[in-house]
């Protein structure tokens, strides 16, 4: 009896280790957004980025009050209360077929914040008459709205595909090395207004 | 050490008064209305906070307004409206949050025409509401056709919870309603 007793609270343990086991095991399975998450390629701002299927080369940042693109409308677009423009110039080249970047284009700061760039305008590089020809440089904007107290350590993160289906496509995470002793230094120096020209070719 | 009987008899029969027991217990809570929907709370004024896991909006009014608005006629609720979300969250991941209604007669109006604009640029068509941004913003639906919303006098705007999953076709994560109202604001309408 004791030893058939203690027989069964042995298996009784045992199962319970392997249902957490399983728990654990359960807990470890991709989701399928990380499944089809872009392939993502590292670099920093003024040096090409290399995402295989586009190149990214950030030139340079510029911190504004408010943005303008005649494209789109006659106005400047001011930035809200506590917020400053963020305007990321950059040549996108796509290596071999015509592709377009993807939305949200995102500019992530150190402390885990990520904002969307502006879709409201025609000009920026992710507007959506914007393509991509295969081995054609073109140079443009990337503008963000972002609170100023979040300015740190910025990066931006940029998706390409060739339709607008983005899974597993290509993206580029730059670095703009800009810590928040030189973000500080801009924001004292911002423009009044930046005027976001349409894409050129370079 | 068995709790169970034995034979094979005692056992169904063991089973078979579980089950009458349990189902007897359900059907007693069914007949004292144990398993109905609890009610949606009761229509508050404009101005309270309602906070779910996405945004907290706080729905100022004082009137809804029903304009022409983009070649269509809209019902426009103004608020106050922060994302909660450390990423930008996208406008139509919000449709199914939103339950406006008109009253009376309980016309719905269509979730997923929702559109925001903020109150300092409304020029500009919102995407993305970013990260803990503050924003004070123009909610509006397509209002239905006919002359539901010329007669309605009352908009009821149901705000659920929210919960980050996947979708049932499309396996991917984003924000859905998790179908518990957590306010209704009630907002007399003015024809615009």
């Amino acid at each position: 009896m004791t030893r058939d007793f203690r027989r069964r609270v042995g298996v009784f343990a045992l199962s319970v280790v392997l249902l957490v086991l399983i728990g654990l095991a359960h807990q470890t399975y991709p989701t399928r957004n990380e499944l089809t998450a872009p392939i993502s390629h590292r670099g920093d701002a003024g040096a090409p980025v290399d995402a295989r299927r586009f190149a990214i080369e950030v030139d340079r940042v510029e911190l504004a009050r408010a943005v303008n693109d005649p494209e789109s409308s006659p106005d400047s677009a001011e930035a809200g209360p506590g917020l400053v423009w963020v305007v990321v110039w950059a040549t996108v080249t796509a290596t071999e077929e015509p592709l377009r970047i993807g939305n949200p284009v995102l500019l992530e700061t150190a402390d885990g914040y990520s904002f969307a760039g502006d879709t409201t305008m025609d000009s920026p590089l992710n507007g959506f008459s914007v393509v991509q020809e295969p081995g054609l440089g073109r140079y443009g904007a990337f503008a963000f709205e972002v609170p100023r107290e979040r300015l740190s350590d910025l990066s931006l993160r940029v998706t390409a595909s060739g339709d607008l289906d983005t899974r597993l496509s290509a993206q580029a995470v730059v670095d703009l090395g800009l810590d928040a002793a030189r973000l500080e230094e801009m924001l004292d120096t911002a423009a009044d207004s930046v005027e976001i020209a349409p894409p050129e070719y370079r | 050490m068995d709790i169970l009987p034995q034979g094979p008899v005692a056992r169904v029969l063991a089973m078979g008064g579980f089950v009458g027991v349990a189902g007897a217990l359900v059907l007693t809570l069914w007949q004292v209305g144990g398993l109905e929907k609890a009610p949606p709370p009761a229509p508050v004024p404009p101005g309270t906070e309602v906070r779910n896991e996405l945004f907290a909006l706080t729905v100022t009014g004082p009137r809804a307004v029903v304009a022409d608005d983009d070649f269509e006629t809209r019902v426009q609720v103004s608020g106050e409206l922060t994302s909660l979300s450390k990423e930008p969250v996208r406008v139509s991941d919000l449709n199914s949050v939103f339950a406006p209604k008109l009253a009376p007669g309980d016309a719905a109006l269509t979730t997923s025409s929702l559109r925001i604009r903020f109150d300092r640029s409304p020029e500009r068509f919102v995407t993305y509401l970013q990260p803990e941004v503050t924003e004070r913003v123009t909610l509006s639906w397509a209002a239905p056709e006919g002359a539901a919303a010329a007669e309605a006098e009352e908009v009821l705007l149901a705000v659920t919870g929210a919960a980050y999953e996947p979708g049932f076709t499309d396996q991917r994560l984003s924000w859905w309603t998790d179908n518990e109202v957590l306010q209704v604001v009630g907002l007399p309408i003015e024809q615009g």
